[in-house]
């Protein structure tokens, strides 16, 4: 029986689910293509990988779990809710690293220089830590306020504030919760502590979010 | 008429009683409060008689950076979720035209989106006066400042946050319009093609520098005018009208498909 959850994931996954983010990454690619400008490039590369992908995964993510017209089944099944947690956010993020990953392959493709942003593990990091931060905060916020729309608009206020008010983020202490450290300012000297701190805070979400799900009488 | 106040009240009533909005608006506004009540000593301003209009202008300008995200995020499902729950089959078997629940429907979300943005602007700026930090001017300086740029923000937002979500999955809809807001209203028009500048820019930049001066103390000269300022106002009246009669005829070829 609890084989049966993955497929069940595929048999109701939501098309969306995919060809958005499809639709995403052929908007950016076609928009380089268009404006063929070395400097812009690396700039569309940066917003790409860096704001768009965590964007849309944390988006996602909100909606992954508790936007289920089955739900009410699936928890009378004998399903964990570590399994059902670990199964919605993975094909979420799963999606948004193919689509990461294949826009980093076309900007090389094309000469964009990466070097600013360090070394590969570097590059993977700028999008890799955004994207999952933000892929907890949805789950998060949706699992807490037993809403999608309550996981939504965190993810978008996060998403949108943290953008406004980079330059500031950098400077205190809120930088350790600056989640586009790693592709604004790679420079920085904490930008370590900084990624350490999001990792962690992912944890501490999911974390959260798995001991909200066994609860499941709040969402039905 | 009774119809149009019937839509209103029961979508503002239920607007109004979302956990999720006030959720949403109590951090943004303990945000907000900390930051107008207890600035960082760069960022404290003195309101005088002479910089009045200007600082209260600033003020929303720096609220419609994140207030219509949150309203325009909150707002997506009001109208999805009549077609999702079959509620609006229901509807159209009464004699609701699809107009008026369009109208109700719009200015009840509105209401309840804008609401407990005033009643807080105006305990905050009580605040400001009842500490001598302002004159007593500011709270009507406040409320101008409020309908000049604020409303037309929510308007706008709201209006495609209604209508959007019946052509595509609310999730894409909120994904593209929380990145609509930053490209089309804070990106520099001179780093990337966008929005930002011309008449349809929402943020409210019009109506500060062409109604109320511009930033306080800022030696460039202003970049729009009070015509700029009506201008753009009026094109955003437009584009609010245009959804509303595009979403009428959606509605309508929906009822004839069912």
């Amino acid at each position: 029986m609890k084989r049966f959850s993955l497929k069940y994931t595929l048999l109701t996954y939501r098309l969306d689910q995919l060809w958005f983010p499809l639709a995403f990454l052929a908007f950016f690619i076609i928009l380089t293509l268009l404006l063929r400008n070395e400097v812009q490039n690396y700039d569309i590369a940066r917003a790409y990988v860096g704001f768009a992908v965590p964007l849309v995964g944390g988006f996602m993510a909100a909606y992954a779990i508790l936007d289920d017209p089955a739900l009410e089944l699936r928890f009378a099944t004998p399903i964990r809710a570590a399994q059902i947690l670990l199964e919605r956010t993975t094909l979420i993020f799963l999606i948004q690293a193919v689509c990461a990953n294949a826009f980093l392959l076309f900007s090389l493709i094309i000469g964009v220089d990466f070097s600013p942003l360090g070394n590969w593990v570097n590059v993977q990091l700028c999008w890799l830590l955004p994207t999952i931060t933000l892929i907890a905060l949805g789950t998060f916020g949706a699992l807490i306020g037993a809403q999608t729309m309550v996981g939504s608009f965190l993810v978008g206020l996060v998403w949108f504030v943290e953008l406004i008010v980079r330059d500031g983020m950098a400077v205190n202490n809120w930088k350790y919760a600056y989640i586009f450290m790693s592709i604004l300012s790679p420079e920085h000297p904490d930008l370590v502590s900084n990624q350490i701190a999001l990792f962690a805070l992912t944890i501490a979400f999911l974390f959260v979010a798995w001991a909200l799900l066994r609860k499941q009488e709040r969402y039905i | 008429m009774s119809r149009f106040i019937g839509v209103f009240r029961h979508e503002f009533n239920m607007s109004i009683r979302r956990s999720g909005m006030w959720i949403a608006y109590g951090l943004l506004f303990v945000f907000y409060t900390v930051t107008v009540l207890w600035p960082s000593p760069e960022e404290s301003n003195v309101f005088t008689d002479a910089t009045l209009w200007q600082l209260a202008g600033q003020l929303a300008y720096t609220f419609n950076l994140f207030l219509p995200v949150a309203a325009g995020i909150l707002a997506a499902d009001r109208m999805q979720r009549d077609f999702r729950g079959g509620v609006h089959e229901l509807q159209s078997s009464t004699p609701l035209s699809n107009l008026v629940y369009i109208l109700g429907k719009y200015f009840g979300v509105l209401a309840a989106s804008l609401a407990p943005v005033l009643v807080w602007i105006w305990v905050v700026t009580a605040c400001l006066v009842a500490t001598g930090n302002a004159p007593i001017n500011l709270m009507y300086a406040m409320t101008v400042t409020f309908f000049a740029m604020i409303v037309p923000a929510f308007a706008f937002v709201i209006a495609f946050s209604l209508a959007c979500p019946l052509i595509m999955p609310l999730r894409v809809y909120q994904i593209l319009f929380t990145g609509y807001w930053f490209w089309g209203n804070y990106i520099p028009p001179e780093i990337f093609p966008t929005l930002n500048g011309t008449l349809l820019t929402a943020g409210g930049m019009h109506a500060y520098q062409g109604y109320f001066g511009g930033f306080h103390g800022l030696q460039d000269p202003l970049t729009y005018t009070a015509t700029d300022a009506t201008l753009n106002l009026l094109v955003l009246g437009l584009c609010i009208a245009a959804v509303m009669t595009v979403l009428n005829y959606y509605l309508q070829w929906q009822s004839r498909r069912a």
